[in-house]
């Protein structure tokens, strides 16, 4: 099967879990909502009783900015021009690659930190229903499913921080080296490709190890795998065995999501929002937007799932949507091997654990 | 006021005030040499007592020596942390100093002085014994009033690794202050202050013939016009400049920078050769750099007075050189990085800013030492000017990774009000008028040179107009250009030509330490119960008002209802000013009062047949200095009382939008 074959399964095995889509943006929703009050409550009192409430209807008053930056305090400290346009997309991103985390308020932290948690509960029940209930389920079923994959969907996302934590222990060399050696150079212009270039290993390696771990919580529920060491090598292996079709389908589910925000960012553009109505709509858009991208997430997981199967023989065989054996509540091989199925006995995982 | 209204009606006859006679004038051969980045030079130096008062010894400045280890003064300040700081130990040759290797003195009587009895260092400002910056020559005889005297001296200048406006970036050479210069003599004693870290430079004006002898390969920019060039047949060529009228001479040579020329023209104004000394990766900002340039020769010869001499350099310095942002007469230094969409102002705002101090510092030459304000000030103000005239709207710009502008064209930021954060942030820390040293720190010296007095000069503006204010500024610029006017020459000029004593305007900003706050702090409106209770017969008792403008707030109405609107404004703040403050009632009328602000707080009660509205301290908004403009006004019934404002749920909504994305972006790596 293609990449676009693995797309186009993926598709159809998430239309079957159009709740998990939801689900998943509820969460997102939810966490950002904490902090709602706090933040309207400093907002709505820097502007004062008069003419502010009116004038920053319109645009981001530059005094009034400056003001509200020197005395928010609290989640809203994180607030400033880059919420406009880009700025969401671009302002986060680099908070990613210069490992601003640290810099952002506790506040906000601590949503991130809870929204981390209930994600990967939910990604974990979300993934695994795709596998093991290719036609769809009860909430009751989403929720067992969850039940069982959170502990290693957690320590998984442990095992990423951690890992996150390395790279960049391992990168402080290369940053002091780029700091000497844009230092010692005659222009700037050397610095600004030394720094571009760190930036853009680091995304590479950020990528390259979401890839894996996409591939690691694929394997955990594809077979049932109890350790995430192992299943991090199996994926790793997985990834090098099948290096183009893996990157290439990385890539291209990163490209739906570039042309997301893209859609996005002209619609903004488009969008009035100093009435009541043009915020709604605004609100509305953004929204949708975050719903897209939570569905691009989980086609991802379901593509991602289907080159798994088209790879590996012993899924190939069986493919449950092509009404093979376990019919709709697809075991993983370990599982069946457990069974008393007469069937013939699965053909070993491809990397014995 | 009769006598100021007069004395601002002669200014504007009066004829210019003559340029003053120099008294002092310097011939200085020097020779570059690279491989040891030392200067070597003979400096003649005349001067004429122009004073009341015979004298025997002479003040000079020596400031290479601040570089000379890290004990000087300028160290000191810096906590004995040099600027290298990523070198340990420092390479010998970052270093830098200046040493008089001999100085023979000549009189033109038969009475003046004959030699040199003594040569010490002297620290007039501290007890740093180790300071080197201040060479104090004692003669042998004092030079009477009127005579003139000659120094011969011998010199060596090493140049420091780049820092503090001088010094060399691997082969480019930024040669400031460098020769010994004499301090300015003024009311029998010297002004030669030490090198400190926060303090320019104070020096008399003089006539330079500079000889400059450097390899060939290198591309030389100086104060003043080439007027020779010969090639010495071996390697290096040797450079006249001549400049007359100046207070310092500065130069550069680099086999890096790439001469480029244009010529100024503009109607009523003399035309100047722009000469633009340009680093190839910045070859794309050369149009930029030059209408820079064009602008602020228009505007502040439009506004100021004529820019006098024939040429002015502007150098694009590298970006580790250490030396861009900075004036010297007719020589300035830009800065930029390579990657400057027009949006960031970069090299607009430093050009500008730049060209502006040759008015403010390069003509009117006040003490920098030790009132940074007169020039630091009005330049910044002058440049906010001059760039809201060419520039404006200015756009905010984000720094995306430190490297890469993104831009927000929705989000404005105004030229006026660029330094008020500053001011709210260090206000209180010091008044503007102190030695640049004895700030309480390096955020005072910023505040208190910088952004206060350029919103000192914008609230001036607001509260005199636009065309009081240039005249004030010009005519304090045509009074004292080649001169040192200090602080009171500033206050005195400005009130004579607005025609009113401002005494107290400037003692509530140049001499205070207070900051600015006016606020509405209460507006309400009622409707009058009808009466209850016993009646109060015929007889009508009038109750006094509370402030006597009450009086006039009192309307006979023919209408039922009547409301009683209280409006109070405070000054939360130190700073008292004269205010404005507006009523606006829902039946649209207006009403202004004007409170002089020198109580706490002032109240104003209004008996009308409609209900108030709103109200509004400093609605023009000429008190620029007021730090939190938020308070300034007050809604009686803010829309939608209780729930967020149209503006609180947008920008949470947009900010929500943004908190996702991190929560998503987080998610990649967990
Ligand atoms: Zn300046």
């Amino acid at each position: 099967m293609n990449l676009n074959g693995c797309v186009a399964r993926g598709w159809r095995n998430l239309s079957a879990h159009k709740k998990s889509i939801l689900y998943l943006y509820l969460v997102v929703l939810a966490s950002a909502s904490l902090l709602l009050l706090p933040f309207m409550e400093t907002f709505e009192s820097s502007l004062g009783a008069g003419v502010y409430r009116e004038r920053l209807v319109t645009a981001l008053d530059y005094d009034w900015y400056q003001l509200f930056r020197d005395r928010a305090r609290g989640a809203a400290e994180s607030f400033g021009p880059w919420v406009l346009g880009a700025g969401p997309f671009l302002h986060t991103l680099e908070v990613l690659l210069e490992d601003g985390f640290g810099k952002l308020p506790p506040a906000v932290l601590g949503a991130v930190a809870i929204y981390l948690l209930l994600h990967v509960f939910v990604l974990s029940a979300a993934v695994s229903s795709l596998h093991l209930r290719p036609g769809g389920g009860s909430t009751r079923q989403f929720l067992r499913n969850g039940a069982e994959f959170f502990g290693r969907f957690l320590r998984l996302s442990v095992l990423a921080l951690l890992l996150y934590w390395c790279l960049r222990q391992a990168l402080t060399p290369v940053d002091g080296w780029v700091d000497s050696m844009s230092a010692a150079a005659a222009t700037e212009v050397t610095g600004f490709y030394l720094s571009l270039a760190r930036y853009l290993l680091i995304l590479v390696l950020i990528l390259g190890m979401d890839l894996i771990l996409d591939y690691a919580r694929i394997k955990v529920v594809l077979e049932d795998r109890t350790s995430i060491l192992l299943a991090v090598v199996a994926a790793a292996g997985f990834v090098k065995r099948n290096f183009l079709g893996a990157t290439g389908l990385y890539l291209l589910l990163a490209c739906f999501t570039l042309v997301w925000a893209g859609l996005y960012l002209g619609v903004d553009t488009l969008a009035g929002d100093d009435s009541w109505g043009g915020i709604l709509v605004l609100f509305v858009v953004q929204q949708i937007h975050m719903l897209g991208r939570m569905a691009l997430k989980l086609l991802g997981f379901g593509a991602q799932i289907q080159f798994v199967k088209s790879r590996d023989p012993w899924f190939r065989d069986r493919d449950p949507s092509e009404g093979g054996p376990g019919g709709g509540t697809f075991l993983s091989p370990r599982a069946e091997a457990a069974s008393p199925s007469p069937t013939t006995p699965p053909a070993a995982p491809e990397e014995s654990p | 006021m009769r006598v100021f209204g007069l004395l601002a009606l002669w200014l504007t006859t009066a004829p210019l005030p003559a340029v003053p006679e120099r008294n002092i004038s310097y011939d200085i051969q020097a020779k570059l040499d690279p491989a040891s980045k030392t200067v070597e030079a003979q400096q003649v130096l005349n001067w004429r007592n122009s004073s009341d008062r015979p004298v025997r010894e002479f003040h000079f400045h020596l400031y290479l020596n601040a570089f000379r280890n890290n004990r000087s003064t300028m160290m000191w300040e810096l906590g004995f942390a040099p600027f290298w700081r990523d070198k340990d130990p420092i390479p010998e040759d970052y270093w830098g100093f200046i040493d008089v290797d001999s100085i023979q003195v000549e009189a033109d009587g038969p009475e003046g002085p004959t030699r040199v009895v003594k040569r010490r260092f002297i620290h007039p400002d501290d007890d740093n014994a180790e300071d080197r910056t201040v060479l104090q020559v004692e003669l042998d005889r004092p030079l009477a009033p009127g005579g003139q005297v000659r120094f011969r001296i011998e010199f060596t200048s090493k140049l420091p690794r780049g820092a503090r406006r001088t010094g060399w970036v691997e082969d480019y050479y930024f040669v400031a202050q460098w020769f010994p210069k004499l301090g300015v003599f003024a009311d029998g004693a010297w002004y030669c202050h030490q090198y400190h870290r926060h303090s320019e430079y104070f020096a008399d004006f003089g006539d330079y013939e500079v000889s400059l002898t450097i390899p060939s390969d290198m591309v030389v920019g100086a104060t003043g016009r080439l007027v020779g060039e010969t090639d010495n047949g071996d390697g290096t060529h040797t450079h006249q400049f001549q400049q007359e009228n100046v207070h310092d001479f500065t130069w550069v040579a680099s086999t890096r920078l790439m001469p480029r020329t244009r010529k100024f023209e503009h109607p009523g104004l003399p035309p100047v050769d722009m000469r633009l000394l340009l680093l190839e990766e910045h070859e794309h900002l050369e149009e930029r750099y030059f209408r820079a340039m064009e602008h602020s020769l228009r505007l502040f010869g439009t506004w100021f007075g004529p820019y006098p001499y024939s040429i002015l350099t502007l150098v694009d310095p590298p970006y580790n050189s250490r030396t861009g942002g900075m004036e010297y007469p007719t020589l300035v230094t830009g800065r930029t990085g390579f990657w400057s969409p027009p949006e960031t102002l970069s090299p607009e705002g430093v050009t500008i800013h730049e060209v502006a101090h040759q008015w403010w510092y390069g003509l009117v030459a006040s003490n920098e030492a030790e009132e940074a304000w007169l020039d630091e000030g009005i330049t910044s103000w002058a440049t906010d000017r001059a760039s809201r005239e060419a520039y404006a709207p200015r756009v905010h710009v984000e720094w995306l990774l430190g490297e890469i502008p993104l831009s927000f064209p929705s989000v404005t930021r105004p030229f006026e009000t660029r330094n008020l954060a500053w001011v709210r942030r260090g206000g209180r820390l010091d008044v503007m008028t102190r030695n640049s040293w004895s700030f309480r720190n390096r955020r005072s010296y910023f505040v208190n040179a910088y952004a206060k007095p350029d919103m000192v000069l914008w609230t001036l503006e607001r509260y005199l107009g636009t065309e009081v204010m240039l005249r004030a500024i010009r005519t304090y610029f045509e009074r004292y250009r080649y001169r040192h006017p200090t602080t009171e020459d500033f206050v005195r000029t400005v009130s004579e030509v607005a025609g009113e004593d401002l005494d107290w305007f400037f003692r509530e900003t140049i001499h205070s330490a207070e900051t600015v706050d006016y606020a509405v702090t209460e507006a309400r409106s009622m409707a009058i119960p009808d009466l209850k209770g016993v009646p109060p017969g015929e007889a009508e008792i009038v109750e006094e008002a509370t402030v006597a403008e009450n009086a006039s707030n009192q309307e006979e109405t023919a209408s039922e209802k009547v409301y009683w609107s209280r409006v109070v404004v405070t000054r939360l703040q130190g700073g008292r000013f004269p205010v404005d403050v507006v009523m606006e009632f829902e039946d649209g009328k207006r009403f202004r009062r004007l409170w002089d602000g020198q109580y706490r707080w002032v109240r104003y009660e209004f008996k009308r047949p409609s209900r108030l509205k709103s109200a509004v301290v400093d609605p023009d908004r000429k008190l620029l200095l007021d730090i939190n403009p938020t308070n300034n006004s007050r809604l009686v019934k803010p829309p939608a009382s209780g729930k967020p404002s149209l503006a609180t749920r947008k920008w949470t909504a947009k900010w929500l939008f943004w908190l996702q994305n991190l929560m998503e972006i987080a998610a990649l790596i967990s």
